[in-house]
């Protein structure tokens, strides 16, 4: 196999860091207790059970030869990946004179010689024996995650042996190790509790939540993501309402800026792709949108002066207004474009160019993630 | 939180991307494509060419083009018609362009190609792609 198929084929990063993706692994790895308890071996395991996950997801596409590209892909990444991680184990188990090494030494080997056989030898890769290999994989990965290791942490604890510490003792490269894919995954997923880097678990699911009980979506994939980063920052505000004083005041003043900056190039695009499509309530929607930059100014401007209540009013106000703007007023728009969809996404995205509107990386792991889960639900 | 560097390295692309080395010709950022299991390639004209898409960038797509015998199914200068197919509408959109480069690659499963196809100038690209393209970005990065 050549070194360009290799580098090419199937497996990619990114996809591991699908945030939705991220929230199902999540709950398989809680719901089945699979921590060992030691961040280093862990962070392996996460990383591995993500492979093995995927590669389960994989399943679901049609039977053929993309699927199996993919498959392949991902089982080169993990063959590499447990190389490593068995080779890890193994020196803590000599380290640790831990009973019984030679067998699970020949255990590792068997299983990585199967995983290698069905997917990395064989030119004539039956459809019909991938799947239960994928599922014999995960079978065996989790006996391995919750027997096995279990039976080597209790000696390693018997010794008085800090897992951690030993563990990262024998690691060859401790610097390579905490830059490593599996380690950024575990740190984002376990410590931090996030499936968008940045955004907070809890603030992901009010932001569905909302999203879901008022139907907001309007078709248009370039509204769509900017009424979620709206609601986002909205929610995300909503919170700083909770921390002390003056915490707060200095949270807020920079969120709310961005926000207002937000809303104005929010109403810009709207605005923008109601002429376009020639809506015959642009004008009404103008109005509505300057009265409510108006009112913000207004709340601003007290606040500015000294009135530090009218804070919690303007977030209140946005929060309502938006919400109320955007299931009644966009949602008429919404409607409007529905009765040409083709000719409005054309016309959204040529905007898009034209007015060199930014979506970033998070909107549209954001808008994603929430297309992702209301498929789901 | 993870900072931006680390960031970058996990999503593959920055969303305000680095400077492309100059020793490359091509004008766009691309991104392995990461949109998961809901993408793949359709290819309308030429009739009968499968392919599994591997990269995408605004100015085209890099695909690998499968069940092909000996001769590649496409070759340089072909005009190419197609769509990105996707359960994300944000992802889906059609296409036509022409073949760049058409690259030999050994597979256990016998002879493939990859290609590169570049999109014709008025190609209306899907939000997620031109979500790539260096137009700086809004919120948090």
């Amino acid at each position: 196999m050549t070194e360009a198929l290799q580098k090419n084929s199937g497996f990619s990063i990114p996809e591991i860091f699908d945030p939705y993706f991220l929230e199902c692994l999540h709950e398989h790895w809680t719901q089945n207790h699979l921590s060992f308890g030691a961040d280093l071996i862990d962070a392996q395991h996460l990383w591995i059970t993500a492979l093995i996950y995927r590669m389960e997801g994989l399943l679901l596409m049609p039977v053929g030869q993309p699927r199996l590209i993919k498959l392949t892909g991902y089982a080169r990444e993990l063959f590499g990946f447990l190389q490593k991680h068995f080779a890890f184990e193994e020196l803590i188990m000599k380290a640790a004179d831990f009973p019984g090494t030679a067998a699970r030494l020949a255990e590792h080997a068997d299983f990585l010689a199967r995983l290698r056989d069905t997917f990395l030898t064989k030119t004539d890769l039956v459809a019909d024996k991938v799947a239960p290999f994928v599922k014999f994989m995960r079978a065996w990965f989790m006996q391995h995650l919750k027997g096995e290791n279990a039976e080597w942490k209790a000696l390693l604890l018997k010794k008085h042996l800090n897992v951690n510490d030993f563990a990262r003792a024998v690691l060859k490269d401790p610097e390579a190790e905490d830059e490593a894919a599996h380690t950024l995954l575990y740190r984002q997923l376990i410590i931090d509790h996030e499936y968008i880097a940045g955004i907070k678990r809890e603030i992901l699911n009010d932001i569905f939540l909302l999203w879901r009980r008022f139907d907001i979506r309007t078709q248009t994939p370039l509204i769509d993501m900017q009424h979620l980063w709206l609601i986002k920052m909205v929610v995300e505000i909503e919170g700083m309402l909770h921390v002390n004083f003056d915490e707060r005041r200095i949270l807020l003043e920079r969120t709310l800026g961005e926000l207002i900056a937000y809303v104005n190039m929010h109403f810009k695009s709207e605005e923008g792709l109601m002429h376009k499509l020639g809506y015959a309530e642009e004008k009404l929607h103008h109005a509505m949108h300057e009265d409510f930059k108006r009112t913000v100014s207004k709340l601003k401007f007290d606040y500015d002066s000294g009135n530090h209540h009218s804070m919690s009013n303007l977030v209140t106000v946005m929060r309502q207004w938006l919400i109320t703007h955007i299931v009644i007023e966009d949602a008429k728009f919404a409607r409007f474009c529905q009765q040409d969809a083709q000719k409005s996404l054309e016309a959204s995205r040529l905007l898009i160019r034209e007015k060199a509107i930014a979506l970033s990386r998070d909107q549209t792991l954001l808008f994603m993630y929430i297309a992702a889960r209301l498929r789901a639900t | 939180m993870l900072d931006a560097a680390l960031k970058r390295r996990l999503y593959g692309c920055t969303p305000v991307p680095a400077k492309i080395p100059e020793s490359e010709q091509r004008r766009f950022q691309r991104a392995k494509v990461h949109f998961s299991l809901d993408c793949s390639i359709r290819i309308d004209q030429p009739t009968g060419v499968e392919s599994v898409v591997e990269d995408i960038s605004a100015g085209g797509l890099r695909i690998h083009l499968i069940n092909t015998t000996n001769a590649p199914p496409l070759r340089v200068g072909d005009s190419v018609t197609g769509a990105i197919e996707s359960l994300n509408p944000a992802l889906q959109m059609s296409f036509r362009g022409k073949v760049l480069w058409v690259r030999e690659i050994q597979d256990p499963a016998g002879a493939a190609f990859h290609a590169g196809i570049s999109f014709d100038p008025d190609v209306v690209l899907a939000e997620l792609i031109l979500a790539l393209q260096p137009t700086g970005a809004e919120g948090r990065n």
